[in-house]
């Protein structure tokens, strides 16, 4: 079991080092422009947001009420197509380019478990994404006067973690199954926005769950639970919230480990 | 008995047939895997390392199936892809040493080290491998090939873009690696010549299928068992001028001081050349097939394959 986590560990910081400098700058540029602008723009767990503050349960949270920017008939949330951007562009470099330029094939010759090659690629891309989001998100955070201590401040943090999680889903699974950097690249953001449409398109009500309320029902839920709260927190919103968020994202990263474990043919 | 073994092995590319139910055997040795361009070489190499999935048939190197036991046989095979890809970024020594931790190696830095200055790359080693020409990258993947101390080593076209004495240090460096460590190699070349030094074994392969194979003497006899090398202290012309007169010799050739000649029937010509060369007081300094004929096999046999 150590010796798999060490080598694990070794894969991971390989692909580290192999990372592309010009997205680590691009994700540098991101971290600053939204530290430097921290009441023009601030993070939400996984919304862009703008506009005033609300008081929630002693926590300040960033209102959401206006929180597309850039979309007229406000279907899309930007930030999630943002980082469906990045996250696509991070895995067409790392996994779809890796097929293009033979050095997943080379690799691939030596003693390394494929399952092991896919999941360092995963975290590492997730763990950039993470940290590109989550630094501005902090430092907004502690400019708004939140305790680096308090327990939200780690609640939100792994709140946002799950709308991150959910995009590298979908670009590693474009990324191994297209096996082309530019598609991967396109791919993630388009089928990001077509979910939310179609969502959007089929049930209004559960569009506003999965992409407005859910992290304060989770928020809630979580705070409640860590309270040791009585209260019966499971509910279908809840269930809906759990199904979007992390049981789909999870489908998608077996599926493609699964994929490129067993079925993938490299020539 | 068999390093690598494959069974009626089919694979298919959309409609284009790449192997067509390939019976391989490669046994222990230096052995060489000849066919020519799209015969279906790589796509074997790539079945064996666990790359590709036949559609049809089996595969077995060192007895382990080689799409469920990749990972057991990658362990235990060294590789060197013919279009092989590195990361451009990072530096040579910095390449094998992730290499050797994947294979688990002793020592890895003082390993690594000691390769690269096997392939003459020490120099280069904290170069990035972005900036290395085509001859230092196929140094590199030989050194990559070599690392894990493999019981079996794959080369897939390993002298392409070596200049000449590179060429020549590699063939030695095999040689001598079967030789002291008994490390085995299964080498897909198209420089038959060079694979003629060193390999006691060939197996050639014709679109999708193995047209023959055996050890190269027992080829040799079998393809090209008219052609006869032969030494002689003394006059050579007259000897050489009697020969070409003989009906059942159809050609001479002089070759240094070598004497070949191509003879139309083997058993009269073995039972009169040592009564000629004592008719001509002539000391007989080396009678015997010659063997520099897989060039000669594989004319042949892909020949008749293309005629049938």
């Amino acid at each position: 079991m150590r010796r798999a986590i060490r080598r694990f560990l070794a894969l991971m910081v390989w692909e580290f080092e192999g990372t592309n400098l010009f997205l680590l700058g691009f994700i540098v540029f991101v971290v600053t422009v939204c530290t430097l602008y921290p009441n023009m723009v601030s993070f939400s767990s996984g919304g862009i947001v703008m506009g005033e503050i609300i008081s929630l349960s002693n926590f300040q949270v960033s209102y959401i009420s206006d929180r597309y920017l850039l979309y007229p008939d406000r279907t899309v949330d930007v930030i999630e197509a943002l980082v469906s951007f990045l996250a696509g562009i991070l895995f067409a470099s790392n996994v779809a380019r890796g097929f293009e330029n033979r050095e997943l094939l080379t690799l691939l010759t030596c003693p390394v478990k494929r399952t092991y090659v896919i999941l360092s690629k995963f975290f590492l891309n997730f763990l950039i994404v993470y940290f590109a989001c989550s630094v501005p998100f902090v430092l907004d955070m502690l400019l708004l006067g939140i305790s680096p201590l308090s327990f939200e401040m780690y609640v939100w943090l792994f709140l946002l973690s799950l709308p991150i999680l959910f995009m590298c889903s979908i670009a590693l699974f474009a990324s191994v199954m297209l096996r082309m950097s530019a598609s991967s690249a396109i791919v993630p953001p388009i089928i990001y926005l077509g979910l939310t449409k179609l969502l959007l398109s089929t049930n209004r009500d559960i569009y506003e769950l999965l992409h407005s309320r859910w992290d304060e029902i989770l928020f809630n839920i979580l705070r409640n639970w860590l309270q040791h709260s009585s209260t019966s927190l499971v509910n279908i919103e809840l269930l809906y919230i759990l199904i979007y968020r992390l049981l789909l994202p999870t489908l998608l990263v077996v599926l493609s480990t699964l994929y490129f474990q067993k079925m993938l043919q490299l020539d | 008995m068999w390093v690598v073994k494959t069974r009626g092995l089919v694979k298919f590319f959309g409609d284009v047939v790449a192997l067509d139910g390939l019976d391989l055997r490669v046994p222990k040795g230096v052995c060489g895997f000849i066919g020519p361009n799209g015969a279906g070489k790589t796509t074997t190499i790539h079945i064996l390392l666990g790359l590709l999935k036949a559609d049809r048939g089996e595969a077995y190197v060192f007895g382990l199936d080689c799409w469920e036991n990749s990972y057991e046989i990658r362990r235990r095979v060294g590789v060197l892809l013919e279009n092989p890809g590195y990361p451009k970024g990072f530096t040579a020594e910095r390449y094998l040493e992730f290499i050797a931790k994947m294979y688990e190696v002793n020592q890895p830095k003082s390993k690594v080290k000691g390769l690269l200055k096997d392939v003459d790359l020490l120099w280069a080693r904290n170069r990035k491998i972005g900036e290395f020409s085509a001859g230092m990258l196929q140094r590199l993947g030989l050194a990559k090939a070599l690392i894990g101390e493999p019981e079996l080593v794959i080369l897939d076209e390993p002298t392409a873009n070596l200049d000449p004495i590179g060429r020549l240090e590699l063939m030695e460096k095999i040689r001598e690696l079967w030789r002291d460590r008994g490390i085995n190699f299964f080498i897909s070349s198209h420089i038959l010549p060079e694979l003629e030094e060193i390999c006691t074994w060939a197996s050639i392969i014709n679109e999708g299928t193995i047209v023959d194979q055996g050890f190269v003497t027992e080829l040799a006899k079998k393809y090209e068992p008219y052609v006869y090398e032969l030494e002689v202290e003394g006059d050579r012309d007259v000897f050489i001028k009697r020969l070409s007169e003989l009906n059942f010799v159809e050609e001479v050739l002089v070759e240094g001081n070598k004497i070949v000649c191509k003879v139309k029937d083997v058993n009269i010509f073995c039972k009169e050349i040592p009564q000629i060369v004592a008719e001509f007081a002539l000391t007989l300094r080396k009678f015997q097939p010659s063997y520099g004929v897989l060039m000669g096999i594989y004319r042949r046999l892909i020949k008749n394959e293309k005629s049938n």
